[in-house]
């Protein structure tokens, strides 16, 4: 099943939560709604699913208009937040609801509807805990349950609001690499709204990125990644080290280096496109003052700061790298971007 | 057994003890017995006349006839209510949550007047009524009437922490798994406030029995047809019957009893 989503407007009152959002999501892929807090992805999911009725626009499931469906009718399972299981329903329970509030003419029968939960008990792993109620599970089991309770109706598409939100790292990890398993195992097409980052980048095909209500950009994980389409979504995606300059004969140019050229624009370098150096090996390098260092796993973390104008930057090197410079915080060094996104006002270039 | 360092001495739990407890009977249960006593102070024949007076049966089902009105009404209402004010944003929702309560903070003397005002020979819709034979003021119907309004905001006001503390995720999770707007208030939400709801209910049915003021104001106290159980109290306690008198505010009591019986069971269970 595939969605596309036409000229969404939704206010509430004065806020403007979903501005002209174009949307269209093939059918059976894995899609994360990513973006910072209040840019309107909880939304939109909301809405999709029929919890919300947007102010102008269309959502369409497969080329119909899903206004012309009552919400129950859409077909969509849907994980909440906090999982919202019904607390005085057993696991068992509340996986076979979906299943017990068919129309009399399509529900299963008793029998039929104890192997279904069984089974769905089973693909979630909790088939021992069936009798327990809600308040008696962890975080992780009641995400499960939730999302096997949403699976039983047979849904055409998985939407899941932060699913991992409330776990702790190790458990979300865990379920990152299950859901993913199972998406692929059922066919469905899934979208799942988060504000982290390494979660979209991992687990999606897709990532739309949303900002203040707008789509800001629409991509696989490499290309959002790698190539930003606005300096917002850069600065969303990870750290950033920014330098602002203009453009000239043969590109960009920093502001240490020229000051004549044509337009302003801004550059962008991630941490790891940051050479550092005892000596200048360029003329686009920058001295800077190593103010602190710390271990990240493989890697070290490098807190510089700009000696011509104080600016905070920061590098991220290999540990070899690291012990091979010898270097100890207040060394005077000398920083060089490899890789710059720059953008001006009217185009950007990639150097 | 170890003393803990949170533990009171010996003399101050003695002391507490006996002032609580002294403080309860000198209340409480003294009063309780003392209206037993009077009742019973002429020997059960006459306890028992005054019990099975016409009068007396009358105002009591007078009573209960107020009560089953208005408990079910104020259920259904104040169902509503609670739904309409926990679910939903709309222009005036502060002013509503705010008028629900009004029957409470007002004075059951007023409450009964306003009736008046309204439903009286004089009041706003009265004349009509009247030249069509129905005769509220005075009449059973106002007893009905002033009951409910009274009692109007106990369920309300019991249900509404309990719907806004659980939000409505889990309704609208049962509406996506394909549950009707019915099914999904009898199988999600009811369940889940179930205890608030009898407790309300139980409050509101306590309140409609024991109503005093403002059925006062427009019942008329026509004997034996517009007189309620505790109008029926007062009025022969002021002709000096005073056996009478406490043989029937021992109806009220033992309804006042089995009343505090059921919330006690409920919030037993609300707790559990």
């Amino acid at each position: 099943m595939s969605i596309s989503i036409k000229g969404l407007n939704k206010h509430f009152g004065k806020y403007h939560a979903l501005r002209d959002v174009e949307l269209s999501i093939p059918d059976g892929e894995l899609v994360a709604l990513l973006g910072p807090s209040g840019g309107g992805k909880t939304t939109l999911l909301r809405t999709i699913a029929g919890l919300e009725s947007p102010d102008s626009g269309q959502i369409l499931f497969e080329g119909r208009d899903a206004a012309l469906q009552r919400p129950r009718d859409r077909g969509v399972g849907f994980v909440f937040q906090h999982y919202a299981l019904f607390r005085h329903m057993t696991v068992f329970e509340n996986i076979a609801f979906g299943l017990r509030v068919k129309p009399r003419t399509e529900r299963p029968s008793e029998d039929e509807i104890r192997a279904k939960v069984g089974e769905l008990l089973k693909l979630i792993q909790l088939d021992w805990i069936s009798d327990r109620f809600p308040d008696q599970l962890s975080g992780g089991q009641r995400q499960r349950v939730a999302l096997a309770r949403a699976l039983a109706p047979k849904p055409r598409f998985l939407l899941l609001d932060e699913p991992f939100g409330a776990l702790d790292t190790k458990v979300r990890k865990e379920l990152r690499r299950w859901l993913r398993e199972l998406h692929d195992e059922l066919g469905m097409t899934s979208l799942f709204v988060t504000h982290d980052q390494d979660e979209a980048l991992e687990l999606a095909d897709r990532v739309v990125v949303m900002m203040e209500g707008r789509v800001a950009q629409v991509g696989t994980p490499d290309e959002v990644y790698e190539r930003p389409a606005t300096p917002e979504v850069f600065q969303f995606l990870g750290n950033v080290n920014l330098f602002h300059g203009r453009l000239a004969e043969g590109g960009f140019r920093h502001h240490a280096q020229a000051t004549s050229g044509r337009d302003a624009a801004l550059a962008f370098v991630r941490p790891h496109d940051l050479e550092v150096e005892r000596f200048a090996s360029s003329e686009s390098s920058v001295a800077a003052v190593l103010t602190h260092a710390y271990a990240l796993g493989p890697k070290v973390r490098l807190e510089l700061r700009r000696t011509d104008n104080s600016a905070p930057m920061e590098a991220e090197l290999s540990r070899d790298r690291y012990r091979n410079l010898g270097l100890v915080a207040g060394d005077p060094v000398w920083v060089t971007p490899t890789n710059l996104r720059v953008f001006s006002a009217d185009e950007d270039v990639v150097i | 057994m170890s003393r803990g360092a949170s533990a009171d001495p010996v003399w101050l739990r003695r002391t507490l003890l006996t002032v609580g407890v002294g403080w309860i009977v000198l209340l409480v249960v003294a009063p309780i017995l003392a209206v037993f006593g009077g009742a019973l102070g002429r020997g059960g024949a006459a306890f028992l006349d005054a019990v099975f007076h016409p009068d007396t049966l009358s105002a009591l089902k007078l009573t209960l006839l107020a009560a089953l009105c208005a408990v079910p009404l104020n259920t259904v209402f104040g169902l509503s209510a609670a739904w309409l004010l926990s679910r939903f944003q709309f222009r005036g929702r502060n002013l509503l949550g705010t008028l629900v309560d009004l029957p409470f903070s007002v004075s059951p003397v007023v409450a009964g007047l306003l009736l008046v005002l309204v439903w009286g020979q004089q009041g706003w819709w009265g004349p009509w009524l009247s030249r069509h034979g129905i005769h509220v003021v005075f009449a059973w119907p106002a007893v009905v009437l002033a009951t409910v309004f009274v009692t109007f905001p106990l369920v309300v006001r019991e249900l509404l922490p309990v719907l806004q503390e659980q939000g409505s995720s889990e309704e609208e999770a049962a509406i996506l798994l394909g549950a009707g707007g019915w099914t999904m208030f009898l199988r999600v939400t009811l369940p889940n406030i179930k205890w608030a709801l009898l407790y309300g209910v139980v409050l509101s049915a306590t309140r409609a029995i024991g109503e005093f003021g403002a059925v006062s104001v427009v019942s008329g106290h026509v004997r034996g047809q517009t007189n309620t159980l505790p109008l029926h109290v007062e009025i022969l306690y002021n002709e000096y019957r005073f056996q009478a008198a406490f043989a029937a505010a021992t109806l009220l009591v033992m309804l006042s009893v089995v009343a505090v019986a059921v919330k006690g069971f409920l919030e037993r269970r609300a707790h559990r």
